[in-house]
């Protein structure tokens, strides 16, 4: 019985060095929620021209609006979501947090969007260059960054249980298309409309997240 | 006018022709002891005395100390003891002496030591010679004492030079390339010599070849041209590099110098200054021929860059980089090719949480300098074609080739080089490539610098 205990801790320790959530419960269809933290998060501006400006990463948040935008990705994702399910029933989700959220959800719920990018980047991408190599490819088509118009998503105000400084994006579609069919982790952008302030990477509780999950 | 030179010409010709009818070189004396000069006398006054002093304005008017190899002329014939035979000597006797004669007539007009302020003997048929041959002669006994000891005793070389200087269209260039024909010549007779010699060397490094002065010590600026896509690769506005050159030869001798070279730099932005790459570097002469140098060199940049977010940026490259060089400088002009070849390496760079990896591939490089020099002004320029390997970027999901690169480079380069000191303008750009490549893509800040090129302004000091 002692070896028992002993067996659970260490599951529950090695689980939790994996990136399994300790907030989330795990269910009783042995599904597990797997959440992890966009690393990849980058903020394009035309008034940052400097790929390296420090105001566009590592930021505790990020104030978004028609002309910043959010570009985020899970540097590795087909590496981490191995175990990931996700199908009509089980889904999986983008999730962004701000303080405006609180209480304040419906007002976002169509205000942002969140749309598949379509050309690859890196961290030192502009409002104007996906990235600065030689190549014409290193220009974006339109300035802004290249998305699919027609696969952006708005917030699902019905995510069970979710923060209420937060808004959560069903981002399967993308991730069945792009990622696990085409082999495409070009991630995502966050476009808004208005202007909102939303949590960076910085933030240890509430940085851009995916969250799906996994058996 | 014309006559007399032409009877000059005659004169230095015969001069000549005795001389070639002779086995190998003539020699000029004979193991003098002194006591043959029982038969002279002091020349004091006279023809032969004031064409000396002509023959001395004639050489002045060339400014031929300037000449390398001529320097001694001019005082060799304005201090020379002048004597006059008291006694005729038959030719026999005059042979013994190792007197010149003109096989024609068998007429002897003067004698001298291959050594430096050696008496020279005039003989009574120089009596009879005009001012203009009589200033030949002054000009081609000097030449016996005053050119280098590998050549002064050849009879060749002194009558030909002495052509050079007395002919009618005479001019310091003409000069100056005669004497450089004969010190070329003799380097290659050497070197044949040496062929199949294993012991030490003896190989002469030709006159004009960097590598009679291989050590240098020199300061350089370059004034970038820069777009801002360079800004945007760099992250810095990177604007001018001055360069500290210090390359020492001290091992070997000339014709086998190995030299070691430090390059270290200050690279200044638009914000301020910091340390950049640092290079160390090794030439070694491998082998002359027919006036051609080929020299192996190898050459590290290292990053040495002081600025932290440089230092970690694609900038941060370090470079291995082995070629050849082959030289050859003539009379009027220089040609140099470089092959050379600079090993794959990576940089990596942490953008935000990414780790980036930047692969620069191998770059094959040809580099052709060609160019005319007129006395000490040397102009004209490079062109140069690089082919780097596959350039990577990767880290995360991110993934970039580019193939391969081209980059097709050319600029000019205007010089004034003394013997010990250089002053140099030169510039590269960007002729031509593919994908719109810079130098950027090569990251060799000590190299090829960043952007579309740059100028640079040289200073040298060579021993």
């Amino acid at each position: 019985m002692k070896f028992n205990w002993f067996f659970i801790i260490l599951a529950t320790g090695i689980l939790q060095s994996c990136g399994v959530s300790p907030y989330e419960d795990v269910d009783g269809d042995d599904y597990y929620e797997q959440k992890f933290f966009s690393n990849g998060v980058k903020l394009i501006s035309p008034s940052i021209d400097d790929p390296r400006d420090e105001r566009s990463m590592k930021q505790d948040s990020y104030k978004l609006n028609s002309k910043a935008r959010l570009l985020a990705r899970l540097e590795k994702i087909s590496d981490r979501s191995g175990r990931a399910v996700v199908n009509d029933e089980k889904r999986m989700y983008f999730a962004i947090s701000s303080d405006s959220f609180i209480d304040n959800q419906s007002q976002y719920e169509t205000n942002i969007q969140i749309c598949p990018l379509t050309t690859n980047w890196m961290m030192l991408a502009t409002w104007n260059q996906a990235h600065p190599f030689p190549d014409s490819n290193g220009k974006w088509k339109k300035k802004g960054g290249d998305y699919a118009e027609e696969d952006c998503v708005t917030a699902d105000l019905s995510y069970p249980d979710g923060r209420e400084d937060s808004l959560y994006f069903d981002v399967s579609d993308w991730y069945v298309y792009y990622v696990q069919s085409h082999k495409k982790n070009y991630g995502l952008v966050i476009k808004v409309d208005g202007e909102v302030e939303i949590f960076g990477e910085e933030d240890t509780l509430r940085a851009p997240r995916f969250i799906w999950q996994a058996r | 006018m014309k006559k007399i030179f032409s009877l000059t010409l005659i004169l230095a010709t015969q001069l000549s022709f005795a001389a070639q009818t002779a086995q190998g070189p003539v020699r000029v004396g004979n193991g003098d002891d002194g006591e043959d000069l029982q038969s002279f006398e002091v020349i004091e006054d006279g023809a032969i005395v004031e064409a000396r002093q002509k023959a001395v304005q004639l050489l002045k008017s060339f400014k031929i100390q300037k000449i390398e190899g001529l320097g001694n002329l001019i005082p060799e014939v304005e201090n020379t003891k002048l004597y006059m035979t008291k006694k005729g000597l038959n030719p026999a006797e005059l042979a013994k002496l190792g007197a010149f004669t003109s096989d024609a007539t068998g007429l002897v007009y003067a004698r001298t030591m291959p050594e430096p302020y050696a008496p020279t003997r005039f003989f009574p048929a120089a009596a009879k010679l005009d001012e203009s041959q009589l200033i030949a002669l002054h000009i081609h006994e000097a030449l016996h004492r005053a050119l280098a000891p590998d050549i002064r005793e050849n009879e060749q070389v002194a009558t030909t030079i002495t052509e050079s200087i007395v002919e009618p269209n005479a001019s310091f260039d003409r000069i100056e390339a005669t004497v450089a024909r004969f010190r070329r010549e003799k380097n290659q007779q050497v070197i044949a010599a040496n062929n199949g010699y294993t012991g030490a060397s003896q190989i002469k490094v030709p006159e004009k070849s960097r590598l009679k002065n291989p050590s240098t010590f020199g300061l350089e600026a370059r004034l970038f041209n820069r777009d801002e896509d360079s800004e945007i690769v760099t992250g810095k506005k990177i604007t001018s590099m001055y360069l500290l050159r210090s390359h020492l030869y001290p091992f070997g001798k000339n014709e086998s110098a190995m030299g070691i070279g430090i390059d270290a730099s200050v690279v200044k932005t638009e914000d301020d200054s910091f340390m950049g790459p640092l290079s160390v570097g090794a030439r070694y002469r491998l082998y002359t021929h027919r006036d051609f140098d080929i020299e192996g060199f190898a050459q590290v940049n290292l990053n040495t860059l002081s600025d932290e977010e440089l230092k970690n940026s694609m900038m941060g490259r370090d470079t291995h980089t082995v070629g050849l060089t082959l030289e050859t400088q003539r009379d009027y002009f220089y040609i140099q090719n470089d092959l050379f070849y600079t090993f794959e390496s990576e940089v990596e760079e942490k953008v935000g949480n990414v780790d980036y990896t930047y692969t620069f591939g191998s770059i094959l490089g040809i580099n052709l300098k060609a160019g005319t020099h007129y006395k000490n002004f040397m102009l004209g320029g490079f062109a140069e074609v690089l082919l780097a390997d596959n350039f990577i970027a990767e880290g995360g999901d991110y993934n970039y080739e580019t193939g391969r690169l081209r980059i097709v480079s050319w600029g000019p380069n205007i010089e004034y080089r003394k013997k010990n000191y250089s002053l140099s303008l030169r510039g590269r750009f960007i002729l031509d490539s593919s994908k719109g490549a810079s130098y950027d893509y090569l990251s060799d800040l000590m190299g090829y610098g960043v952007g579309q090129g740059s100028l640079q302004t040289q200073v040298n000091v060579f021993f």
